[in-house]
């Protein structure tokens, strides 16, 4: 592949970038944060506005999920992160910018299910050992100010 | 647009679908704009008449967008489910389930709409060229009437 192109989007990548949601959406939600966290690189940043400041690194990022997840067993409460509308756009031949739609929806054990979030997910993913990795991460949840206007471009 | 040109049409309109839905929702007129042919018709069943042409389809979008911008409402549109097929025309055309989230500014998100999404597309560019919208024909499960909305249309589900 020449050095200088973008490389072209073929149905493996997008198909194992798919996969890789899949998977680790599938962690979270399950309580399998090891491979939720190492979905990331060492140094991934999430950013969201619905965090008061950036997660620099992946124990961060780990730590505050685990905390997240703590607080939903202790009311019962179980989300489902549901991926729609994949957008990929290879960078590199290692590096892909992705663009995606998240839906948390929240169930309570007797009381249903119900959307908890509706939000926007821009990742740059790169691939170490042969899987992908999320190296940035930005979700705007549509019921708080944005914080800037990532979803303009 | 172009990098999708080398998937197969099933991965290729998922693909589509997602950055058509990206840039209406995040109000990139131009970028919708250039997913239907200048000429493309967009019906709403239950509707006053289709919308001709790609502008007036643009136009459309925006002024319910600017509406629901005013109010701090986002909304988005999940395109999912995606069935593709090779008329017996050879045209390309796909049926796909739109289901719209609105979210009220602090408030929680809900299912505006649930609607049937049938494309007819335009892809003479060639067998790799990007897809383009040529007819649109959206029906909603449930025909409703959005909050205040001083169009001159009833509100889309999905445009």
């Amino acid at each position: 592949m020449p050095q200088d192109t973008t490389p072209p989007l073929t149905p493996e990548l997008y198909l194992e970038v798919q996969q890789f949601y899949a998977g680790h959406m599938h962690a979270v939600d399950s309580g399998d944060f090891e491979t939720w966290a190492v979905g990331f690189t060492e140094d991934g940043v999430f950013v969201s506005n619905g965090f008061p400041e950036p997660l620099a690194g992946r124990a961060a990022i780990d730590a505050v999920t685990r905390k997240g997840a703590a607080a939903r067993a202790e009311r019962g409460a179980t989300h489902r992160h549901v991926l729609t509308n994949l957008d990929l756009r290879p960078l590199t031949e290692h590096t892909v910018s992705a663009r995606s739609y998240v839906l948390v929806v929240e169930s309570v054990a007797g009381a249903g299910a119900a959307l908890y979030a509706s939000t926007l997910c821009e990742d740059r993913l790169v691939r170490q050992d042969g899987t992908w990795r999320v190296a940035e991460r930005r979700v705007t949840r549509d019921d708080l100010p944005a914080v800037d206007s990532g979803d303009r471009r | 647009m172009t990098q999708a040109a080398s998937l197969p049409p099933p991965l290729r309109l998922s693909s589509f679908y997602a950055r058509q839905a990206l840039a209406l929702n995040a109000g990139d007129w131009d970028a919708y704009r250039a997913t239907f042919v200048p000429e493309a018709e967009f019906l709403l069943a239950g509707g006053p008449g289709p919308l001709r042409g790609a502008e007036a389809i643009v136009a459309h979008s925006r002024r319910l967008a600017e509406e629901r911008a005013a109010r701090g409402v986002v909304q988005r549109h999940h395109i999912t489910m995606t069935a593709a097929a090779r008329r017996e025309d050879g045209v390309l055309v796909a049926r796909s389930v739109t289901l719209v989230v609105t979210t009220p500014p602090g408030g929680v998100p809900a299912i505006s709409a649930s609607t049937v999404c049938e494309d007819e597309f335009d892809d003479g560019v060639g067998p790799t060229g990007p897809p383009r919208v040529r007819r649109r024909r959206v029906t909603p499960d449930s025909p409703r009437k959005e909050t205040p909305c001083t169009s001159d249309r009833p509100p889309t589900g999905a445009g």
